[in-house]
């Protein structure tokens, strides 16, 4: 990005051009080609994964690993399971009555859905970020970052307020927030208070990041700063990022997953580096849909 | 827009045609004359707005009516405060807060006995109710919406049907089941009790709707923190909706605070100022206005209407202290 984009311009005068995504697409792939696969056995893996919302059988065998400190996107259209897919990652798809799943997910080589496994622990060390930003209301904008340890019980070593710097300096939020961090959460505008939700889920030092959409409720410009934000947090941890924005997916992902329903069962179809989805795509399902032909 | 002289006019030929409509059909009273004024005046801005422009017609017929509706209903509002002061404020001297009426009798002058041993008897006896229904009623909100267990909807059911019982029947079970087999005397827990019956529902009604405005997404948020569904619900959603409870809380202390017939039968009638719940009968507001309309003499009946004007004012009084000390959420508008 840094080439197209001149450092002394502000984020909210730059439009992320849709003409152009090739130059950061290739600064990214270039990045991870170093240390891809490197890691390959740890990171997040899912197995055979189903998952029904009554009778409704939304999501088929799912075969996919997200190594470390890289980032995946899920692309497909409306109703892929792709979303469906994500909340499993964490087990916040089992909040949905009625709702069952299959297959494994292994995190560190471990299934999150073993019987012994406790799904609020897992929860913190994998965390999500909403489509809509959701401060909670009742609290401020620092009480919000560090929400997480009084919620999931954590003791956390660090001092709280050191702690509300960091994360907030990481979600790329610091420098906006610093003077007000007495103030209600609703009181900044969405992109912020999407970056103030990263925040609030860095704070728990989660080791996997889950994005739901996280930019389809803002505007250009505060999509382009938490793009940055993901950018600079996958040095240090795997993100999962599901998104509707082609463009998007192929600026800040590693890899590119396409899921596609056919009326049934939503399925991968298509994983791989994202420079082969979008030039070389071995599925002609996955080429019609990142050139726009349909979905 | 209409001009101001418009507005004028139009009110003014309204209230020429009411006059008519007054003198040559058979509405009778201030009440006939208002139903034919907001009839034509509807009438008159409708033939207004067909020259003016026929697009806003029915723009300008809603705004009158809706305008009509708002009179219709704050006019005996006014009515009522005005009455219940101006019938009301003769009574009013600085031992009717002091006094009871242990020496006094309903038909003495203004100036000897009070009414602190009915704003005590009240004030015990709602706040004890309030302490047991709100909890209550709040605990059972929370069940229907975030627990949403397999008896929600007939506790919902339950809720429902509670709010339409007759607060007599809420003071008949009270007097069945506590007064006559447990306590075997009347007494102030036994009115809190009947109360509460008719508290509990007004109050889990309201927070169940005050729960449901809380976005499923915050809920998610904090799951996807690694909460568990108590802390959740402890720690984000009842927060958040922190006044709204409030409100419920202040809608069922202004439901029950009036009521009579519950503790005619439950705490009964006193003279003499306590606050024990459990040894004798109590005094309270309604019940001290109901025995002073009952004697029925000039000097009883002021009695009355005082006591309805700090009824009233005790109500608002307590809004306010509700409202300044934790209706707001912290720092927000």
């Amino acid at each position: 990005m840094s080439e197209q984009i001149p450092a002394e311009q502000t984020a909210e005068t730059i439009v992320p051009s849709i003409a152009t995504p090739a130059t950061p697409m290739e600064d990214r792939t270039s990045r991870s080609a170093e240390n891809l696969e490197v890691n390959g056995a740890s990171g997040l893996e899912a197995r055979g994964v189903h998952a029904w919302f009554d009778k409704h059988h939304a999501l088929a065998d799912v075969n996919l690993h997200f190594p470390q400190n890289t980032v995946t996107g899920l692309i497909g259209p409306s109703g892929c399971g792709k979303s469906t897919f994500l909340r499993l990652l964490n087990r916040m798809h089992e909040f949905i009555p009625k709702s069952a799943m299959a297959g494994e997910v292994l995190f560190n080589g471990d299934d999150i859905y073993g019987a012994s496994v406790d799904a609020t622990e897992i929860r913190t060390r994998i965390g999500m970020v909403f489509q809509k930003p959701n401060p909670f209301p009742s609290m401020t904008i620092g009480e919000n970052v560090v929400a997480g340890l009084k919620l999931a019980k954590v003791k956390s070593k660090d001092n709280k307020d050191d702690l509300i710097e960091e994360c907030l300096t990481r979600a790329g939020l610091w420098k906006e927030v610093k003077d007000r961090l007495k103030a209600q959460g609703s009181s900044l505008s969405g992109g912020q208070q999407q970056r103030l939700c990263i925040a609030r889920a860095l704070a728990l030092k989660p080791e996997v990041l889950l994005l739901d959409e996280p930019c389809s409720a803002l505007d250009p410009g505060s999509t382009l700063r938490v793009e940055e934000t993901i950018v600079q947090l996958s040095e240090s941890m795997t993100i999962v990022i599901v998104t509707h924005n082609m463009q998007q997916a192929a600026r800040v992902s590693d890899y590119c997953a396409f899921f596609l329903s056919d009326g049934g069962p939503g399925r991968l179809i298509e994983a791989d580096l994202t420079t082969n989805i979008f030039s070389n795509p071995k599925d002609d399902r996955t080429a019609d849909y990142v050139q726009g032909r349909f979905g | 827009m209409q001009t101001l002289r418009q507005r004028v006019v139009v009110f003014a030929i309204a209230a020429a045609i009411a006059s008519i409509l007054y003198a040559v059909t058979g509405l009778d009273g201030l009440l006939g004359w208002y139903v034919a004024f907001a009839l034509s005046t509807v009438v008159a801005v409708a033939v207004q707005s067909f020259f003016t422009g026929r697009k806003s017609l029915s723009d300008r017929i809603a705004s009158a009516v809706i305008t009509i509706g708002f009179a219709t209903v704050v006019i005996p509002w006014i009515s009522l405060v005005f009455t219940v002061i101006n019938r009301g404020w003769k009574a009013i001297y600085w031992g009717f807060f002091t006094h009871d009426m242990l020496v006094n009798s309903m038909d003495e002058p203004l100036n000897m006995g009070g009414i602190s041993h009915a704003i005590v008897g009240t004030c015990v006896i709602v706040g004890v109710a309030t302490l047991i229904a709100a909890p209550l009623g709040i605990i059972a909100a929370i069940y229907i919406v975030e627990i949403n267990g397999r008896a929600a909807r007939f506790v919902r059911f339950l809720t429902q049907a509670m709010s339409g019982v007759p607060s007599i029947v809420a003071g008949l079970f009270i007097y069945s089941t506590i007064v006559i087999a447990v306590t075997h005397k009347n007494n102030g827990i036994a009115g809190a009790l009947s109360l509460a019956i008719l508290m509990l529902p007004t109050v889990a009604r309201t927070s169940e709707e005050v729960l449901k405005v809380v976005p499923r997404e915050v809920r998610d948020s904090s799951y996807a923190l690694g909460a568990t569904q108590l802390r959740t619900t402890m720690r984000v959603v009842l927060p958040t909706v922190r006044s709204g409870l409030i409100t419920a809380t202040i809608l069922g202390i202004a439901r029950v605070a009036g009521e009579t017939a519950p503790l005619l039968l439950t705490s009964q009638y006193a003279l003499r100022l306590t606050t024990n719940m459990f040894d004798s009968t109590m005094a309270s507001m309604p019940t001290y206005i109901f025995g002073a309309l009952r004697t029925g003499t000039e000097l009883s009946l002021a009695r009355a209407w005082g006591a309805a004007m700090v009824l009233i004012a005790l109500i608002v009084i307590l809004s306010i202290i509700a409202r300044l000390f934790g209706g707001r959420t912290k720092g927000r508008k």
